[in-house]
């Protein structure tokens, strides 16, 4: 086994059951720590992609490893575990509208078992890396756009994954804020975190120097380094 | 614990759907705990119609004590006799006499020795039927020394088969009843589980196992039905008591000795059951079909 893969698709397809061939014959490895941009149009097999590596979805043909283990063929038991490495942020938030954003983020500890103490500890030292500590006993619906994504970021980041998915986490976003929640990923990717992005905006790809792996039709197009000259400058992170 | 804490927790941020959840079981248990209340008494007015249902056999006039005796045991040796009274020319005169009461000078200068001693037979069960009665009857005036045998078989007949619709309506209409409670229930906790789809969605995704998720919504049904039930009873019992209040007094002269009585221990428990049975199974169903994957 290869530590330094931590993701890795071989030929996988998947032909939905009204016939739809959303993912045909893809064969792709994202490395441990990178932090990699899913491109491609609406439909074009970003989402399944991002679904079968967290198990919502199951390839039709292929093998798909995750950190080693090979996630095609795991027990429907095991998949919460890997969930639980595995955090995922949604462009609509999916946040519990009647919950603070406190407990929106402990959420994710309590499933795990944690209880008491240490689970206020950690939901409380992730709510200070995303920047919301002030703002932890508000109702999601009271913070903007941007603090609910941060939310979001919170809840997938408190069980220490090492992979963060994102599917077009800035698709409902301003540019300033996109810029901003982008940089935090790209702190944590920073860490060590394996970050994969799904996004249609080519403008926001641009701005990084990261490996962009683009999908059309369901099928991997091209993997591609962009000229590093756009970098974001290290002011506008606004992490930490 | 904490799946406790968790359920109450959900229950008091869900109040509304909980609330409509809990009214739709309470009065679904309510229409169910009805109908086994009005069963339960009509079963006993049967009961108590059925226990009058005997035999009377008269006997021939000028039989020795010894011969009486020996036709009470041949009348105890025919299939389908619980118990025997002989009831003697003498003690048919004093009922006779007792009859009129007041007006016995009518009796005056009557010859009452012209009444015949007889035996009063009561039945077993299996015999409560017409066809049953006939050939009990039958058997009977073939043994020597029996003069008549009487039974109100018109009445018995009819009687019989009342009961016979009841016994076979009650399982029939209790069934169609049950189904339509249990298919109203589930279907309820169904919709309040479906407005709660994104939580489970978000547990899913944040690897909650199917156990954690399942637990507090389980509970929440259980205690849903607990709850749903005990109000349904609650209820029951105070429209039988103003019932009993406003209409017992003519109930009593219709129904003379037979008291209307309520639901027995085992079928408050029952019904109980059925509200938990109900609350967690809907959960189970519902949640079935989210937690697939």
């Amino acid at each position: 086994m290869d530590l330094a893969k931590m993701i890795q698709f071989y030929h996988v397809s998947k032909i939905y059951s009204n016939n739809i061939h959303a993912l045909n014959d893809i064969t792709l490895r994202v490395n441990k720590g990178e932090f990699v941009f899913l491109t491609g149009s609406s439909g074009a097999g970003k989402t399944t992609l991002l679904k079968l590596i967290y198990c919502e979805e199951r390839p039709t043909r292929g093998e798909i490893l995750v950190n080693g283990i090979n996630i095609s063929r795991i027990k429907p038991s095991r998949i919460p575990y890997l969930r639980r490495n595995i955090g995922i942020v949604f462009q609509d938030f999916k946040l519990l509208k009647d919950l603070t954003v406190f407990q929106n983020v402990a959420f994710a500890l309590e499933v795990t078992g944690m209880r008491g103490r240490e689970l206020k500890r950690r939901t409380w030292k992730t709510l200070r890396m995303v920047g919301l500590l002030d703002k932890m006993d508000e109702m999601p619906l009271k913070l903007s756009g941007g603090e609910q994504q941060r939310v979001t970021i919170a809840r997938a980041l408190v069980n220490n994954p090492s992979i963060l998915l994102a599917d077009e986490p800035t698709g409902n976003l301003d540019p300033d804020v996109t810029l901003d929640i982008i940089n935090l990923m790209n702190n944590f990717n920073a860490w060590g975190m394996t970050i994969v992005i799904a996004t249609h905006n080519t403008d926001l790809v641009r701005k990084y120097s990261k490996r962009v792996i683009k999908l059309d039709k369901g099928r991997t197009i091209d993997q591609m380094h962009p000229e590093r000259a756009t970098l974001i400058p290290e002011s506008k992170a606004s992490f930490l | 614990m904490f799946f406790l804490e968790k359920a109450y927790r959900d229950i008091r941020r869900n109040i509304l759907v909980n609330g409509v959840s809990i009214s739709i079981i309470v009065f679904s248990l309510l229409i169910f705990s009805i109908f086994l209340l009005v069963l339960l008494n009509l079963n006993k007015l049967l009961a108590h119609w059925e226990g009058k249902i005997q035999v009377i056999c008269y006997v021939k006039d000028g039989l020795s004590p010894h011969e009486v005796e020996n036709l009470e045991k041949r009348i105890l040796d025919v299939r389908g006799v619980k118990s025997i009274k002989y009831v003697s020319k003498s003690d048919a005169t004093l009922l006779f006499e007792r009859l009129f009461g007041n007006q016995k000078g009518i009796l005056e200068g009557l010859d009452l020795s012209i009444l015949p001693a007889s035996f009063e037979i009561q039945l077993e069960q299996e015999f409560y039927h017409g066809q049953g009665l006939s050939q009990f009857a039958k058997k009977l005036s073939q043994l020597k020394g029996i003069s008549d045998i009487q039974y109100g078989r018109e009445w018995i007949t009819r009687l019989s088969t009342i009961v016979y619709l009841l016994r076979w309506g009650q399982w029939i209409l209790g069934g169609i009843l049950f189904l339509a409670i249990s298919f109203i229930v589930s279907n309820t906790i169904k919709l309040s589980i479906y407005s709660r789809k994104e939580e489970i969605e978000i547990m899913r995704l944040v690897g909650a196992t199917n156990g954690h998720i399942k637990i507090p919504f389980l509970i929440e049904g259980s205690l849903q039905g607990v709850l749903g039930a005990t109000l349904a009873l609650g209820l029951l019992f105070l429209l039988f008591q103003s019932f009993l209040f406003k209409s017992g007094p003519s109930i009593k002269a219709y129904w003379g000795p037979i008291t209307l009585s309520f639901l027995s221990w085992s079928s408050i428990g029952g019904v109980i059951s059925v509200g938990i049975s109900l609350g967690v199974l809907g959960s189970y169903l519902s949640l079935a079909r989210f937690l697939k994957a």
